[in-house]
Formats: C-alpha cells, sequence, structure tokens
C-alpha cells in the first residue's frame, strides 16, 4: 500500500492553548512546522475557559511568583512536583505579557495596565488572604487566547492540517518518537507525519464519565495514542469534580446559585447539607459538597427513576430574582433539564471537570518515562503540554485560573526545549520502517470488517456509566474493586466496535469509534490507579482511608507521596517519587491542607 | 436531556457526504452547544433538505460565544432565514 508521507521539522497534535502556544515558538525559530487539529483551532475545548490566567503580576496589590507557588502547591495537596510549580509560577508573567503583545485583549485597569480578580486558592504572603492574580478577558478568556495565538501562527506561517485525526504514535526500535499517523476527515486517507520533534497537545478526556462539563471533542485522543505506544500515564486518579452540573447532561450551574440561596434537597425533601455542614450548608467547599451527594446518592436518597441525582431548589426565591440575577441558569435549565427552575427544582450531580494526570513530562515539555533505573528519562523527540500532559503542576488538585497557564507556559517550554534540541544536534529524519503504519490500519481495518460488533454508542455509554458509579468524586473500595472488573469487560466490547457506515468522507461513525479506543485507555488507567490509591488527597477521596493526626484527611505520606503510573500492557503499576525540591527556593514543607 | 454522542444520520441522496461534513461542524468548543445540536441531528438529521443544510452550515460558522448568544436570543442573527433552523434547535 503507498501510503503519503509528510516530513516536517516539528509536528504538533491538536490545536488548543498548549498547541499553538508550542507551534509559535517552533516557528518562530525558522523550523517547518505542522498542527494537526480534529476542529477548527478556535473551536478546541480552550474556548470554554472563562477565569482567566494566573500571574503574579502585582498590577492592583503586592503579588509574588513565590506566593502563587505556595498557593499552587498547597492545592495540589503537595502532591504537585515542586521544580515544575516553581517554573510555572516565575514563567507566569512572562508568558502572559507575551500573550498580550500577542494582541490579546486583556481587561484594563484605569492606569492602562492589565486588570486582575481574586480567584479560589490564590493568596498572598503564603496563604494569607485573597490577592487579585487572575488576568481575564471579560468572561471569554480562553477565546479570546485562542484568537491572539492563532493569528500569531499564521504570521509565522505554521502550516494547519485542520480536520486530521491522528491516529498513532510511531515510535522507532530504540524508542525515539518519529512522528505519527494520520486521517484525513474529508478522504479518510491515512498519512504519515514524519518529524524531527512530535509534540501532544490534545487536551483532557473529560468524556470518559457519563456527566462532564467537558465537549464532546474532548477524547483523550493523545493519552490513547501514547498508552498505546507504550508509554506510562502518570497520576490519573485524580479528576476534579464540580458539585452542581445539570444531571445526564454536564452543564455547569455556577456556585453562584447556591450563593443566592439555592438549597440542595434529597428525594426526602431534606436539605441534606444541614447534616454535613452544619454552619456553612449549601455553600460548604465544593469537595464538600460533592460528597455530600454522592452519599446521599448511594445511600438511596437520591431522586428520579434511577435516584441517580439531587435537586438544586431556586423556587422560594422571588421570581424576579430569579430572572435579574440568574438569567443564564434559567435558560441552561429549561435546555438541559427541561425545568423552569422559577417552577421546580433542577436535577444536579457532582460533574467531571479537569483531568490532573496525563502524559508525564518534566518542567521542560519533556514525556519521561522511567527507563534504566532513572525514574524520569526523558522519550527521544517527544513532548508534550496542557490538559493531556502531567509535568506535574497540578498534583491531586488543580486551582483555578492555573489551567491556561499550565498551557501556555509549558506550551512553550516543549516548543522551545524542542528548538534546542533540533539545534544543539541537527540531523536529518531518522528512516521511517513503512510497517510502523501498520497497527493504524490494523486498527481501521478491524473496524471495517468486523461483524455482529458492539454498538460504539452503547459502549461508551457503559464506560462512562461505569466511570460515574465506581470511580466519582467520592471513592469506595467495594465500588472501586467491581469498578476495575467493569471496565475490563467494557474494553472487550470495545475491541470488537462496528460501524455500519464504511464510507470514507467525513465518517463520522469511524471517528467516533477511533476515539472510543481511546477513551477506554483512560478510564481503565483512572480505575486501576485509583482502586490501587489507598489514601484520600486532593480529589481522590476515599471513604476508607482513615483521618487522624497521622493521615490528616486520611492522606498518607509516608506511603503514598508519589506519582502513579499505569502502563497499558498488563494493566501494570509503577510508582515514582514527587520532586519535592524547587528550583532555587526551600521546599514548602509538607502539611495538612486546610483553607 | 439525555446526551448522545454517536448518532449517525443517513446521508440523504441529494446532500451526500455534505452531511458528515456539517456533522463534524457540529462538534464544537462548548459543551452547551454540542448537546443542543446533537439533539438537533438525532431528531432532523434524516430528513435535513439541502437548502436546510445550506443554512446549518452558514449557522455554524459562527463562534462558539456568538452561536449560544443566539440561540438564548442575546444576539440579533445575521441572517433572518436561520431563525426556523434556531427553532428546531430550541424546540
Amino acid at each position: 500500500m503507498n501510503i503519503p508521507v509528510r516530513k516536517f521539522d516539528a509536528i504538533i497534535v491538536g490545536a488548543g492553548g498548549a498547541g499553538l502556544r508550542a507551534a509559535i515558538q517552533l516557528s518562530e525559530a525558522g523550523l517547518k512546522t505542522a498542527v494537526l487539529t480534529k476542529v477548527f483551532p478556535t473551536r478546541s475545548h480552550t474556548v470554554a475557559a472563562q477565569g482567566g490566567v494566573a500571574a503574579s503580576l502585582g498590577n492592583s496589590e503586592e503579588d509574588h511568583w513565590h506566593w502563587h507557588m505556595y498557593d499552587t502547591v498547597k492545592g495540589s495537596d503537595w502532591l504537585g512536583d515542586q521544580d515544575a510549580i516553581e517554573y510555572m509560577c516565575r514563567k507566569a508573567n512572562e508568558v502572559v505579557v507575551e500573550l498580550e503583545h500577542y494582541g490579546m485583549p486583556f481587561d484594563r485597569l484605569d492606569n492602562g495596565r492589565i486588570y486582575q480578580r481574586p480567584f479560589g486558592g490564590h493568596m498572598s504572603n503564603f496563604g494569607e488572604k485573597p490577592v487579585r492574580r487572575s488576568c481575564a478577558a471579560a468572561d471569554r478568556t480562553g477565546h479570546a487566547m485562542l484568537h491572539a495565538m492563532y493569528q500569531r501562527n499564521i504570521k509565522v506561517n505554521t502550516q494547519f492540517f485542520v480536520e486530521w485525526m491522528a491516529l498513532d504514535l510511531i515510535r522507532d526500535a530504540e524508542g525515539e518518537v518519529l512522528g505519527v499517523t494520520a486521517m484525513e476527515m474529508e478522504t479518510g486517507e491515512v498519512s504519515m507525519f514524519h518529524a524531527k520533534a512530535t509534540i501532544f497537545a490534545t487536551g483532557g478526556a473529560g468524556r470518559i464519565y457519563y456527566s462532564s462539563t467537558n465537549a464532546f471533542i474532548n477524547t483523550g485522543d493523545g493519552l490513547g495514542m501514547a498508552a498505546r505506544a507504550g508509554i506510562p500515564l502518570e497520576d490519573m486518579e485524580f479528576w476534579q469534580f464540580h458539585p452542581t452540573g445539570v444531571a445526564g447532561a454536564g452543564v455547569l450551574i455556577t456556585e453562584g446559585v447556591r450563593g443566592e440561596g439555592g438549597i440542595l434537597r434529597n428525594s426526602d425533601g431534606e436539605r441534606f447539607m444541614e447534616r454535613y455542614a452544619p454552619n456553612a450548608k449549601d455553600l460548604a467547599s465544593r469537595d464538600v459538597v460533592s460528597r455530600a451527594m454522592v452519599t446521599e446518592i448511594n445511600e438511596g436518597r437520591g431522586c428520579g427513576p434511577n435516584k441517580d441525582y439531587v435537586l438544586l431548589d431556586i423556587t422560594h426565591l422571588d421570581p424576579h430574582t430569579i430572572m435579574q440575577r440568574l438569567p443564564g441558569i434559567r435558560e441552561i435549565s429549561i435546555q438541559f433539564a427541561g425545568i423552569d427552575p422559577i417552577k421546580a427544582p433542577i436535577p444536579v450531580v457532582p460533574t467531571c471537570h479537569y483531568q490532573m494526570g496525563g502524559i508525564p513530562t518534566n518542567y521542560l515539555g519533556q514525556v519521561v518515562a522511567p527507563k534504566g533505573g532513572d525514574a524520569s528519562a526523558a522519550v527521544p523527540g517527544f513532548y508534550a503540554a496542557g490538559e493531556c500532559a502531567c509535568a506535574s503542576v497540578h498534583g491531586a488538585n488543580r486551582l483555578g485560573t492555573n489551567s491556561l497557564l499550565d498551557l501556555l507556559v509549558f506550551g512553550k517550554s516543549a516548543g522551545e526545549t524542542a528548538v534546542e534540541e533540533l539545534k544543539k544536534s541537527p540531523r536529518a529524519h531518522k528512516p521511517l520502517a513503512m510497517e510502523q503504519i501498520d497497527k493504524s490500519l490494523a486498527r481501521l481495518g478491524r473496524l471495517n470488517q468486523q461483524k455482529d460488533g458492539a454498538s460504539v454508542h452503547e459502549t461508551r455509554l457503559a464506560m462512562q456509566r461505569s466511570m460515574q458509579k465506581h470511580c466519582s468524586v467520592f471513592r469506595f473500595n467495594d465500588l472501586l474493586k467491581q469498578g476495575v472488573k467493569s471496565i475490563l469487560d467494557i474494553e472487550q466490547q470495545v475491541a470488537r466496535t462496528e460501524i455500519k457506515d464504511k464510507s470514507q468522507v467525513f465518517n463520522t461513525a469511524r471517528l467516533e469509534a477511533l476515539e472510543l479506543d481511546n477513551l477506554i485507555e483512560v478510564a481503565k488507567a483512572t480505575m486501576i490507579s485509583a482502586e490501587a490509591r489507598k489514601e484520600s488527597r486532593g480529589a481522590h477521596v476515599r471513604d476508607d482511608a482513615i483521618d487522624n493526626a497521622a493521615t490528616p484527611n486520611g492522606r498518607d505520606d509516608q506511603n503514598w507521596l508519589k506519582h502513579s503510573l499505569w502502563y497499558r500492557e498488563g494493566n501494570r503499576l509503577d510508582y515514582k517519587p514527587v520532586k519535592m525540591t524547587p528550583l532555587t527556593v526551600e521546599t514548602i514543607a509538607l502539611k495538612k491542607r486546610a483553607y | 436531556m439525555h446526551v448522545s454522542e454517536s448518532y449517525c444520520p443517513k446521508p440523504s441522496p441529494h446532500i451526500g457526504p455534505h452531511l458528515g461534513r456539517l456533522r463534524w461542524h457540529s462538534r464544537r468548543a462548548l459543551l452547551e452547544l454540542d448537546l443542543l445540536l446533537e439533539r438537533f441531528w438525532m431528531r432532523y438529521g434524516d430528513s435535513l433538505d439541502a437548502q436546510q443544510a445550506v443554512l446549518l452550515e452558514g449557522l455554524l460558522e459562527l463562534e462558539d460565544h456568538d452561536l449560544w448568544d443566539v440561540l438564548c436570543g442575546r444576539r440579533e442573527i445575521d441572517d433572518p432565514r436561520w431563525q426556523g433552523l434556531i427553532e428546531l434547535l430550541l424546540e
């Protein structure tokens, strides 16, 4: 078979914030750079980011990167690597100012400087009081960021392959990454993209859960490709959940609704938060509210035919207040729950929001994996950044506004490192064995030939329901064990999915089957890593983790202050130490995480 | 609202492969839009005519936040012929 080969110095998979930032770095250095993307760049999920980007500019009040670093380490529940966190927080001002120079329309102060607003978890003077650190462009920060960086890429001649789906990573016998195989959606044609540097910026995989705030495109394609190529996935048990997503849809209902007097009720109509948080009640922190909701559902006090959600009640509020102060919420509720919240309560459920784990990298953006006694040996030619990567700066829990910062800093550093590596040892492309495309062709061939197979839709739904039931916001030993069995059973179904439509042009059935191949890898990594971690830390909260002086909030530093590494082959788990030593400052010492 | 990410309409003979492209362009950056468009395809994918397909193509060219504002009635529509389609999307 004659497979086209397209040669570039560097290829980037994914055109969200991290991919676009990396591409700028490579193209500006004069390298021939291609970006492959499933959707048009400005339709990447980065668009959904509203909160802003954290940087200790100190435009409104005193601030310092070291304070930002402290907040990030604490937020991560000490699972974040302190070298990477220092790097990110120190680089924040630089990447924000660069973005400003690219034309990002940040909100401004009267004196012309970038306006900054406070955001949860960001404090001054090592946790003393809230600080204004978030730089935003109204409520469209992600959208504005993508536009600014896309325009910059056009200026520096980055070549875009829009509506191409990457299929598999190409590695040679020594493990060096030589590019990817990819399919053009318009023709169904498969090509090899041959590169000296390959950067993954494919975003998260929030669609593994039934209830997710993530857009449908977030299917963990980079994680699936990395796992199939023998790269481990790091800290996949850590997912951030938001307490109030519309049940069955996932669309977020902002915390402001409870701020206006909204009450959570169970199937008995009881205001159950009074039992879990007698003082703060419905305004308790996200994790407390989420766990209470899940406990109510698990103990049979959920609502609806499947007793799988609780109700957010604002019917007691003055309709004028709802119309005036919460208009967007009314629209969302009517559209996605079929309920006018003035007349009836909104069904809500804790909803998957952000993936803290991912493809393991160092702060230079290089993908790393254990090799010959080195826990973090760089995989030659391979880089990753953004939500698909695990640097690890978010550790067990991410702070708001650090996600946009992550993709800017590590998108840039991945690009920068690739440029340096290529300058350090200029060379021709390594030879590409055409057999390496066989795996991708075999997957496509299997899909085309499958008879009496499983429905993609039903199989994905089974995976999403299993993840939601067994490995959600609050985790139980028995459920996790059942979940491992369940997800491995579902994996067997994924291996025999069938599509009826075999056409070549924009065959969305084929694309969704290929996406499911990636999702299931993330689901397995998550379930197996979560079952194994016998403590509570950050977003991973177990019912059986003991809360005492030695293990505050169930966090067991003696045994579990380490990163999980899941390997696809044999579903093997390995662990590596957390990097507790920053680059230039003293270690931020372990202590109980409390706000 | 039931979440479905896997509805593949039968290509109408008069629109053909163009439908697949539109279907893919309905994958958006915002979950709100994914959900409304998915529901639209489930209900009307099989019966979409060429005229509607052209109108949908125009609507899908909007930026995500602008499209959401149009659907919520917060932004005026650029083409009055979109109105019927918007009603189907919100139905």
